[in-house]
Formats: C-alpha cells, sequence, structure tokens
C-alpha cells in the first residue's frame, strides 16, 4: 500500500488560518474634541457590551492617553467591531498586534 | 428643550427655536445621508467615512470600497427616521413642539445627531481649541460661520446628554 503525503500547506492559507482563528487583531479607539464623553461610553456600551465601570475605563483612556485598545479579537471580529463603532461617529482603527 | 420618559418613547419638548434648528439639522442630514460617500467633500468624508481604519487593517482597495459602501448603508439605514422626525417638527405657529422618539429607535436618534456635530465640526474647522472656547467674549473672536457651528454643535450636544440620561434611567 502506497502512502500519500499531503500537500504543503502554502503561505497563503497559513495566513487565512491564522486570521481566521487567531485573536491577534486589536481594535483601537482614538481621541477626538467632538464626540462626547458620555457618548463614547454609550457606544462602547452598546457596541461591546462593557459594563459602565469598563466603557469608562475605555473613555478616558481615549481622553487622558489618546487611544485605547478596546477589543483583541479575530480579524474577522474586529472588523465588525471596526464597522460598528466608525458607524456611531468614532474614530476607530484595527492593526496586528505582533 | 426638555425630555421625559412617556411609556416606551422618549417625548421631546421643544421651543420655536430649537423646533426650528433641529428641523434644519434633520433637513440638511437627509440630504447629506442620501449622496454617495465619493460625493461627498473631503473634510466631511474624512469624519464620516474614514479609512485609516482600512489602511491599518491592510485591505485592498475593492475592499475598502465595500467597506465604505457597508457604512453609507448605516447612514441611509436611519433616514427613515429623520423623515419621520422632519414630519413630527413641521413648524405649529406659537406652540411648543412635541418629538417622539420610540426607545429602540433612541440609539440612532443620538448616533444621528452625533453625524451632525461632526459634519459642523469637519466642515468649519472646528477642533479642540474651538471646543474649549467658554466665555462669549471668546466665542465672538470667530469668523460669523463657525460661531454659528460651534453652537449648533454644543446644542446638539445638550439634546445627546439629555437623551442619554433620560435612556439610562429607563
Amino acid at each position: 500500500m502506497s502512502i500519500e503525503t499531503l500537500p504543503a500547506v502554502d503561505e497563503k492559507t497559513k495566513q487565512k488560518v491564522k486570521d481566521a482563528f487567531e485573536k491577534d487583531w486589536n481594535v483601537i479607539v482614538w481621541n477626538d474634541p467632538v464626540n462626547l464623553m458620555s457618548y463614547v461610553v454609550f457606544v462602547f456600551m452598546r457596541v461591546l457590551a462593557f459594563t459602565k465601570e469598563k466603557a469608562t475605563k475605555h473613555m478616558m483612556e481615549v481622553h487622558q492617553q489618546g487611544k485605547s485598545v478596546v477589543a483583541t479579537e479575530t480579524r474577522e471580529r474586529a472588523e465588525l467591531h471596526h464597522q460598528q463603532i466608525q458607524s456611531q461617529g468614532l474614530r476607530v482603527t484595527i492593526e496586528q498586534s505582533n | 428643550m426638555r425630555v421625559k420618559r412617556d411609556n416606551d418613547a422618549l417625548l421631546f419638548s421643544l421651543n420655536a427655536l430649537e423646533g426650528r434648528v433641529l428641523l434644519q439639522v434633520f433637513q440638511h442630514l437627509v440630504a447629506m445621508y442620501r449622496l454617495k460617500p465619493d460625493e461627498i467633500g473631503g473634510q466631511i468624508s474624512q469624519a464620516w467615512y474614514s479609512t485609516r481604519g482600512c489602511e491599518s487593517a491592510r485591505a485592498t482597495p475593492e475592499e475598502t470600497r465595500e467597506w465604505v459602501e457597508h457604512l453609507h448603508s448605516f447612514k441611509t439605514a436611519r433616514l427613515v427616521h429623520l423623515e419621520e422626525w422632519s414630519r413630527q417638527l413641521a413648524p405649529v405657529a406659537g406652540a411648543r413642539l412635541p418629538l417622539r422618539v420610540p426607545l429602540e429607535d433612541a440609539p440612532d436618534f443620538v448616533a444621528t445627531i452625533n453625524d451632525h456635530r461632526l459634519m459642523a465640526a469637519a466642515e468649519h474647522n472646528v477642533g479642540q481649541d474651538e471646543m474649549d472656547l467658554r466665555t462669549p467674549q471668546e466665542l465672538a473672536a470667530l469668523p460669523e460661520e463657525r460661531q454659528q457651528a460651534l453652537l449648533e454643535i454644543h446644542f446638539l450636544a445638550w439634546i445627546i446628554e439629555e437623551t442619554l440620561r433620560e435612556m439610562q434611567d429607563s
């Protein structure tokens, strides 16, 4: 009986698998002069299901440090948060953490 | 402006001037939401449809285009609300204007009003320095259009704060 070896996985496929399962995408919210603190808290609670305390902590980080990493997720989920948060008018980016 | 909870809705009561300003805001938003993202001017487009996040996510041009289109669909979905709120604010001489916003639509209400604040700030180059102005004398030093934009931004902030407070209490 001959033994067949599986074909080698190419880099593109490896990257796709990595993107699908690895939670290494940061969702970063940036400070801006117009959005209200209370509104930012509201958006975090609504979009990210944060408690008021957690939402307030991240809002203060945005306010005082200029940005806050509000989630670290798979690429797909980070993209979803990116779109949801920006649809509410906040400044947001996503980037791979490593 | 006063707002109170009325069963499953928020009931706003606005004086004639407040009602007129809010109606203009809604009408302006209807016109802007109907425009495609590439039809909107640079500063406003930057405020509403910034693709900075797509760049940091290394999205392809095609993915970025789709992303912006999807973002636009969030805004067009609010048109039906804006038309209803505008209808309610149709001027009535000498009366206080009521505006009823169902609680389930309240998140869209604040996001929509916030969009106008972002748009006004972008259009009139209102930044941190202008947002920090606190006295009428400081405000008066600005060109008239920027003064008006700033007043509108603060008026809408007041509505958002009051709305969030009522939502939280409910």
